[in-house]
C-alpha cells in the first residue's frame, strides 16, 4: 500500500512510469470489470485504455489524504466509460474483432468467454445498478464506503440494497 | 454462498488477452497533459460565473416586461435608472415610467401606483437635470403630456386621473423654467461682472 502511494504521489508529479506501474497492479481488474459489463474484448479493451487516460488526466485532482481511495477512483472512472459506451451504442466493425482474436490462442479466448458469460448468466436478472454493486463487492471486494463513491449512492442505502440483491440472487442462483 | 464463490473465482480468472498487458506503450503515447487542480477550480468558477450571468439575464429580461405591481417592477425601476446614469440621459426614466401609465390605463389599481412612480421620477429627473439641458426636460414632459391626452380620450380610466398627471407636470414645468432663468440670469451676471472688471483694468 505504502508502495502504492509513492506511486501516486509521482505520478500526480507527472512521472509516466509511475503510473506505468500502476497500471499493472489494475489493469486485470478494470479490464474484467469492463469487459463483464460490456460483452465484448475489443469493447472491453477500449473502455480499459481510456479509463488510465482519464485517470492520468484527472489523477492531480484525486487526494489520497482526504480519505480517497484509488481503486474506488478508477472503477468509478471505469463505470462512467462503461455508461457512456452504452450511450453511444458504438458498434467495431467485425473485421477489428477478428484481428485482436487471432493475436492469442482460440482456446484461451473462447475459455476467457465460457467463464465470463456463465458469470453474466448468472446476473442476468439483475438491474444494471444491482449487477455493479454485486461485482464490486463480491467479486472485487470492495468496501461500502468505496462502491459509495463509485456508484453515487448513500452507504446506508447501499447496505440495504445488498440485502435486498442477496435475497434475489439466492432464487435466482441458488447461492 | 459457494455458487456465488463459484462465479467470483470464474470472474477473478478473466484475465484480459496479452495484447493488453503490453498496451501500456500503446497508451503511454496517448497520455497528454495532467490538468492541475486549478484549472478545475478555474472551469469550476467560470461556469458558476456564467450560469449567475445567465440567471441575471434572464431575471432582468423578465423585469423589462413587469407592469407596476408586478413582484419584478421595483427592479425594472432600478434598472432604468441605472441606464438613465450610464447614458446620461435623466429623460429615460421619465418616458420608460410614462410608458408604464400607458399600459395599465385600463387597471386602476394598477394604474395609481404608476402615477405615483411617474411623479416620483419626474421631480427625481427635475433636480437631477443640469441647467444646460433644462429645455430637453420640458420638451420631454410635454411630450408625454400629449400622449396621455391622446390614450386618455380611449381609456376612461386615466381621463379621470389626466389632470392629477398634468397638474404635476406643469408644477414641474415651471421649475425647470425657473432653473433655466436662473442660469441665464447667472450667466448674465457674470458676462457683467466680466465686462466691469476690464472697463476697470483698462
Amino acid at each position: 500500500m505504502e508502495d502504492l502511494e509513492k506511486l501516486l504521489l509521482s505520478a500526480q508529479k507527472g512521472d509516466k512510469n509511475a503510473f506505468g506501474k500502476i497500471y499493472n497492479l489494475f489493469m486485470k481488474r478494470i479490464y474484467r470489470y469492463c469487459y463483464l459489463n460490456s460483452g465484448r474484448i475489443e469493447a472491453a479493451e477500449d473502455i480499459c485504455q481510456e479509463t488510465f487516460i482519464k485517470a492520468w488526466k484527472s489523477l492531480p485532482s484525486f487526494s489520497l489524504f482526504k480519505g480517497g481511495s484509488f481503486q474506488a477512483f478508477l472503477f468509478r472512472i471505469a463505470r462512467n466509460c462503461i455508461i457512456d459506451l452504452s450511450r453511444k451504442k458504438k458498434e467495431l466493425p467485425l473485421e477489428n474483432a477478428l484481428e485482436v482474436e487471432t493475436v492469442e490462442r482460440v482456446e484461451d479466448c473462447v475459455d476467457r468467454e465460457e467463464r465470463i458469460s456463465q458469470v453474466r448468466q448468472a446476473l442476468s436478472a439483475l438491474r444494471e445498478e444491482e449487477k455493479h454493486l454485486v461485482v464490486l463487492r463480491f467479486f472485487e471486494e470492495l468496501s461500502f464506503n468505496e462502491i459509495s463513491k463509485i456508484l453515487d449512492i448513500k452507504e446506508g442505502a447501499l447496505r440495504v440494497k445488498t440485502h435486498r440483491i442477496l435475497i434475489k440472487l439466492k432464487d435466482v442462483i441458488k447461492i | 454462498m459457494d455458487r456465488l464463490d463459484d462465479l467470483r473465482k470464474k470472474y477473478i480468472s478473466t484475465d484480459p488477452p496479452q495484447s493488453l498487458g503490453k498496451g501500456w506503450s500503446g497508451i503511454e503515447e496517448k497520455l497528454g497533459a495532467q490538468e492541475t487542480p486549478s484549472s478545475f477550480t478555474t472551469h469550476y468558477i467560470g461556469t458558476l460565473a456564467l450560469s449567475f450571468l445567465l440567471l441575471s439575464l434572464l431575471i432582468v429580461g423578465a423585469a423589462k416586461a413587469s407592469k407596476p405591481g408586478d413582484k419584478l417592477y421595483p427592479l425594472k425601476i432600478i434598472t432604468d435608472k441605472a441606464e438613465a446614469k450610464i447614458t446620461r440621459n435623466p429623460e429615460l426614466k421619465i418616458e420608460r415610467r410614462a410608458e408604464d401609465i400607458i399600459r395599465v390605463s385600463d387597471d386602476p389599481k394598477r394604474l395609481d401606483d404608476a402615477i405615483i412612480r411617474y411623479q416620483k421620477t419626474v421631480k427625481e429627473a427635475t433636480q437631477e437635470v443640469k441647467p444646460t439641458k433644462a429645455n430637453k426636460l420640458q420638451q420631454t414632459l410635454q411630450r408625454q403630456e400629449e400622449k396621455f391626452k391622446v390614450q386618455a380620450k380611449f381609456h376612461p380610466a386615466l381621463s379621470e386621473k389626466l389632470d392629477e398627471i398634468i397638474k404635476v407636470e406643469q408644477r414641474v414645468e415651471g421649475q425647470v423654467e425657473g432653473v433655466e432663468n436662473d442660469d441665464r440670469r447667472q450667466e448674465k451676471g457674470k458676462v457683467k461682472n466680466s465686462h466691469n472688471t476690464n472697463l476697470k483694468k483698462n
